[in-house]
């Protein structure tokens, strides 16, 4: 197995797995309490603090540590949730077709026209109770029609193979037939889709914290930018408390780009390398 | 392009058009804290009576359906409404506001092209080598971080390094052109890059695709130059993906633009979106985002238009 995997699969892996372990540890990796006042606020990077301190006397290594957590979930939760939503729609209007589809293809239609973020910020702004349960639930709820119209094409051109309909004739379930014979035959169709939503999700949830619509005393990387922006961290000098987030959503998003081109590569060998 | 297929197109997205209405209409209106409630704040002097006035004069006293019926005739006349905030013209409004988000998306489009398409090119010529995998890993930056972010880092390198360069204060183009795009460099380039980073991963992906087929070879045996082949022969089949991935991303353009308006103080519609969300002021709100569907539709038509001149073997009908 993992011959098979190449480059891309195993640096994207790699850099997965690294975030994992610092969520997971983030107690015993975080040099302070994120939430602790440890010293003059806006201090420079020292020895004692790697990223300096923000504006309140936080340690922000220790914040980016925890922070990693929240995001790391966030993103997971929201990818999963995506591309299962992409997954029941898509799936359901390929494989019944007729009315079914022409319904359900006028529902990707709408979301695919209405743009993500305007939606999302008109959502986010009117839920009353601020976390990241609203900020997964937004972002799901408004960025799964591409992956749903994809996997609906997919199941298309399936619904007729013969596999598919010796099943029928045998008098197996709709609903067998659709997640025990369709479903394992677009594997890496779903795979990359869960990616791209992972990667969505990410971006998405830093723009929304970003703005503000998220829960501000929350520690994540998003709402360590928001705060960064409004105590204008950079007049300060307080570099590592701009940098620092973003590098960290990028290169998190990164491993989720990889892992999505992995699986290009697997599928189109032309773009292989040598 | 028939004409018949033209009007079929366009009645076709009619039905997509009017549930984009039903559901940007409920869903400003659902959740609780409405306009009047920010109007009055914390003024409690207000009698009971005023209130239902004012929700009387907003025309918010009627079921839910019944001002949706309302909105929808006076759309079909034409008539925007007003401002619930600032009883200005709505259609005056977006008018005001659309120069500047059309520059912001132009601008936009065209650094994003001129970046993305020739670095495409030259990766899939190159590919794996030290060039290919070095332009590899900046898309993937360009792919994978949030454009808030690089416009932060775009803001600080300028303000440290270019003390008389202008970053903040829109100036419009006609007024002084020179301090207009100056004004439009950092964000047109943050929002770029970002698209930038897509195009340039698809023009490389169609471009290994049809350098690899037999037309090439067969133009390179008959003796034609080498940029003669990529350009004329690779370049043009390999361009329809290049068209549909720009096309989609003309649309989170409108998203994107949001955030890039209020980072860089540009007055376009993208802030004028979410300050409308803040003061919840309803018509403002639904306009921009029905506005913002129909452009995406006529772009997608647009697009389809697009491919029939690229390449003449696909026929719309």
């Amino acid at each position: 197995m993992v011959r098979r995997l190449n480059k891309k699969a195993i640096v994207g892996l790699s850099i997965f797995f690294f975030f994992v372990v610092i969520a997971f540890f983030a107690p015993f990796l975080a040099p302070y309490d994120p939430n602790e006042f440890v010293g003059i606020p806006y201090s420079r990077p020292t020895s004692e603090h790697i990223l300096g301190l923000d504006r309140m006397g936080r340690d922000i290594l220790s914040q980016l540590i925890y922070g990693t957590r929240l995001s790391l979930i966030v993103g997971l939760t929201t990818g999963t949730l995506m591309t299962t939503i992409s997954l029941l729609i898509g799936m359901t209007a390929g494989y019944f077709g007729g009315l079914v589809d022409r319904i359900l293809s006028t529902i990707i239609d709408v979301f695919m026209v209405i743009p993500g973020l305007p939606l999302m910020i008109v959502i986010a702004s009117y839920i009353r109770f601020r976390g990241v349960v609203p900020i997964i639930l937004v972002i799901s709820f408004t960025s799964w029609a591409p992956g749903a119209r994809v996997i609906r094409a997919q199941t298309l051109t399936m619904r007729n193979r013969e596999f598919i309909l010796a099943s029928k004739i045998t008098g197996e379930k709709s609903r067998r037939i659709i997640f025990s014979e369709i479903m394992p035959n677009m594997l890496s169709l779903i795979s990359s889709n869960f990616f791209v939503a992972c990667l969505t999700a990410i971006v998405g949830e830093a723009s929304l914290e970003f703005l503000g619509f998220g829960d501000v005393s929350a520690i994540t990387w998003g709402t360590m930018l928001y705060w960064a922006q409004n105590s204008s961290a950079l007049l300060n000098n307080s570099w590592g408390w701009v940098l620092a987030p973003g590098i960290a959503i990028a290169t998190l998003g990164a491993s989720f780009a990889l892992l999505n081109f992995s699986i290009d590569e697997l599928t189109n060998p032309k773009l292989r390398g040598v | 392009m028939s004409f018949s297929y033209l009007v079929r197109r366009l009645l076709l997205s009619i039905p997509t058009i009017l549930i984009v209405t039903v559901i940007v209409f409920v869903l400003v209106r659902l959740v609780p804290g409405d306009v009047v409630d920010l109007i009055i704040g914390t003024q409690k002097f207000l009698s009971e009576e005023q209130i239902l006035k004012m929700y009387e004069d907003f025309g918010l006293d009627k079921p839910i359906f019944v001002q949706y019926f309302i909105w929808m005739k006076s759309m079909l006349s034409g008539n925007l409404g007003i401002s619930l905030r600032t009883g200005e013209d709505v259609a005056t409004m977006l008018l005001q506001r659309l120069p500047v988000t059309l520059e912001l998306a132009f601008l936009s489009i065209f650094v994003s092209i001129i970046i993305g398409i020739p670095l495409g090119i030259i990766s899939a010529r190159k590919k794996n080598t030290f060039v290919d995998n070095l332009i590899k890993v900046v898309g993937l930056v360009g792919l994978s971080s949030p454009a808030f972010w690089i416009g932060t880092i775009f803001i600080v390198i300028f303000s440290f390094y270019f003390e008389s360069f202008t970053i903040f204060g829109y100036v419009a183009f006609f007024e002084n052109p020179m301090k207009n795009l100056q004004v439009f460099l950092l964000p047109s380039f943050t929002l770029g890059l970002m698209i930038a980073a897509q195009i340039l991963r698809i023009t490389r992906t169609s471009m290994i695709e049809s350098l690899s087929m037999d037309y090439v070879k067969v133009a390179y045996s008959k003796g034609l130059g080498k940029n003669k082949v990529i350009y004329k022969h690779a370049f043009r089949n390999a361009l329809s993906p290049i068209i549909t991935v720009t096309g989609i991303q003309l649309g989170y353009l409108f998203g994107g633009s949001i955030v890039i308006e209020n980072m860089f103080a540009l007055p376009g519609l993208g802030r004028l979106l979410l300050q409308s969300v803040n003061q919840r002021d309803y018509p403002v709100i639904q306009a921009i985002i029905l506005f913002i569907v129909i452009v995406i539709i006529i772009l997608n038509l647009l697009i389809d238009f697009i491919y029939t001149i690229i390449d003449p073997r696909i026929t719309l009908g």
